[in-house]
């Protein structure tokens, strides 16, 4: 049938445990279709997809166990919230788990504490009465008290106003530090992917374009372009500074280091 | 069922065959001979030829339209396997004694004893079945999370059910007593509505599934207010339905795939509507369903304020974006359609 088409042509790729893995690309990518495979939500038709050692297209998997380690949260993750305090929300997941009563208490106030909403502030608090920002947080809380080993994120701050995504990424990266969990991050924002991902791909028309380090992927400016993506803005601003003519080294990633080269570079000048 | 086999019922398919082309009020208006045509046919019974012409011309749509019969068969099959379940206990109610008999089956004399141990039998065999698969060999255990299995333990759960309750009944009857079984009867009137009924039902499914899925909702909705029209003389809010009907249709897709999401966002998050406690597939569906309705409410809300933002009224009359005239093509089919009818049924 003329609707259907292959969503994924021909993608290897490997995510390193404990590692930040940021899959980018323009809307109908694939991005969203390769990363629901991590949990088995969708299926390969071909090839394999193995997770935390456990083959997802395998007949027989257990998929049921495998979601509990492969946390997931969708695009707009507030549409998801459904019960009537923020607490009960949050253990829903746990709760599916058969956990005992204290660990599944101790883990909801533990993932609420891990996002930043206070318990005792916001536990018994109605989710829909909240700001988007911190709905978006109740979501993340939900599938963090499951304690997943791998977080799968699609596009989590969309929608969000500057701050609420400094606020969310903020907690992203403390979550990530202290429990040593391995993100999987879609996103559209290039300031945020250069400066949480250790790896970045690039998925064009169902196939995997790029890959490599946030340093070698946004000194390839043009070839972004040519996917429809654009590198951060600290990287144009330099490329443009290169073709007037001031020497700046290839690998300049973070604000830090084109603070100290263009420094010396005003010190050399003058 | 999956899901994606219900996303794609009656959804709109681009294409450029004589269907597509087709105005909406044609197919419409061929849609309502075929009605007419059907109520005419009925009254005459062992009268084929209407339904065989009325078969041949569902048929013959389907192979125009450039949809596989694959695909219709897709989205037939449960209806048909529900239509047959539903028609043939219809053939054996006589609604005229008087007529004439086809086929009597029975009253079959079966005694108390004899039901007595065929019961008791289907009860142990049940009960040897049940046992065996509690048996903890892996084995059994991966049979046992088939689907068709559990569907199958499920009737058998029914039936033992069942079993049991004639078995309390029958308690005190004595083994020699008559317990009698019909007499079933089919005559020629119930057995000729069973295939009339039939017939119609198949091909107005057909058809209505081939009209959705050769018109835009836009076009289906213009075309549908446009042979409505002359109710407007009679004060009836024809402008109104038509915009309610549109709305419906065009959010048929969207909330289809919002609820894919949300069975996705919350699978991930652990609910499952095959697995735990009855408790917990309750839990399951309320984490499915509420924040659905929430979302649609709260998609309607949108709406309404984006209707009042640009200025629509309920008072006025619209003009339509697709004001076409019938072409050479529409009356073609239309009395083609028209004449075959009347020819078949006349015949």
């Amino acid at each position: 049938m003329a609707l259907q088409k292959q969503a994924l042509v021909n993608v290897k790729l490997t995510i390193e445990r404990g590692s930040c893995a940021a899959i980018i690309g323009v809307t109908g990518s694939g991005k969203s279709t390769l990363v629901q495979h991590l949990n088995g939500l969708l299926q390969p038709t071909s090839g394999t997809v193995i997770v935390d050692g456990v083959d997802v297209g395998a007949k027989g998997a257990d998929l049921f166990r495998l979601r509990q380690r492969v946390g997931m949260l969708f695009q707009f993750p507030e549409a998801q919230l459904f019960e009537r305090t923020v607490y009960a929300d949050v253990a829903f997941g746990p709760k599916r788990m058969q956990l005992g009563k204290h660990e599944i208490r101790a883990r909801v106030l533990g993932a609420l504490d891990a996002v930043g909403l206070p318990p005792k502030e916001f536990a018994q608090r109605s989710p829909f009465e909240l700001s988007g920002g911190q709905m978006r947080r109740v979501a993340l809380a939900g599938v963090l008290a499951m304690t997943p080993i791998i977080l799968v994120l699609d596009e989590p701050t969309t929608g969000l106003d500057a701050g609420g995504r400094a606020e969310f990424y903020y907690y992203l990266q403390r979550i990530q530090q202290e429990q040593g969990v391995t993100i999987v991050l879609v996103s559209h924002d290039m300031t945020e992917v250069a400066a949480l991902a250790d790896t970045i791909f690039v998925m064009h028309n169902g196939h995997l374009v790029m890959q490599g380090r946030p340093r070698a992927i946004f000194s390839q400016g043009e070839l972004l372009r040519k996917y429809g993506l654009a590198e951060p803005p600290l990287s144009t601003l330099l490329t443009q500074l290169r073709q007037q003519g001031v020497a700046i080294p290839e690998d300049t990633f973070t604000i830090d280091e084109a603070f100290t080269v263009l420094t010396s570079h005003q010190r050399r000048t003058n | 069922m999956s899901v994606n086999t219900v996303s794609s019922l009656g959804i709109y398919y681009p294409g450029n065959s004589i269907l597509h082309r087709m105005q909406a009020r044609t197919k419409l208006l061929v849609m309502v001979c075929i009605l007419v045509a059907y109520y005419i046919a009925d009254r005459r019974v062992w009268h084929f030829t209407p339904y065989i012409v009325m078969g041949l011309l569902t048929v013959g749509a389907v192979w125009i339209s450039g949809v596989s019969f694959r695909h219709m068969w897709q989205r037939m099959w449960l209806l048909i396997l529900l239509a047959v379940i539903g028609a043939v206990p219809t053939a054996f109610i006589p609604d005229n004694p008087a007529d004439h008999p086809v086929l009597t089956m029975g009253p079959l004399p079966v005694t108390y004893g004899l039901l007595r141990n065929t019961l008791l039998i289907y009860g142990a065999a049940f009960f040897v079945y049940f046992v065996v698969f509690l048996l903890p060999l892996e084995r059994i255990r991966r049979m046992r999370q088939r689907r068709w299995f559990r569907m199958l333990r499920f009737f058998l759960v029914l039936l033992a059910i069942v079993d049991l309750a004639v078995l309390f009944l029958i308690r005190r009857m004595p083994d020699s007593g008559i317990f009698p079984v019909g007499p079933i009867i089919a005559t020629q009137q119930s057995i000729w509505y069973l295939m009339d009924f039939f017939v119609i039902f198949l091909v107005l499914y057909a058809l209505a599934l081939l009209l959705t899925m050769t018109t835009t909702p836009v076009a289906l909705i213009e075309g549908l207010t446009m042979l409505l029209s002359p109710l407007r003389r009679l004060k009836l809010p024809v402008d109104d339905f038509a915009l309610m009907t549109l709305i419906a249709l065009r959010f048929i897709p969207t909330l289809i795939e919002e609820g894919e999401q949300l069975i996705k966002a919350q699978t991930a998050r652990g609910a499952s509507l095959s697995r735990g406690s009855l408790r917990d597939r309750f839990s399951s569906i309320a984490a499915m369903f509420t924040p659905f309705l929430q979302g649609a409410l709260r998609r309607a809300a949108d709406l309404a304020t984006a209707l009042d933002a640009r200025g629509y009224e309920v008072e006025n009359r619209r003009t339509s974006l697709h004001e076409t005239s019938l072409h050479l093509l529409d009356y073609t089919v239309l009395v083609t359609v028209v004449l075959l009818l009347v020819v078949s049924l006349v015949v």
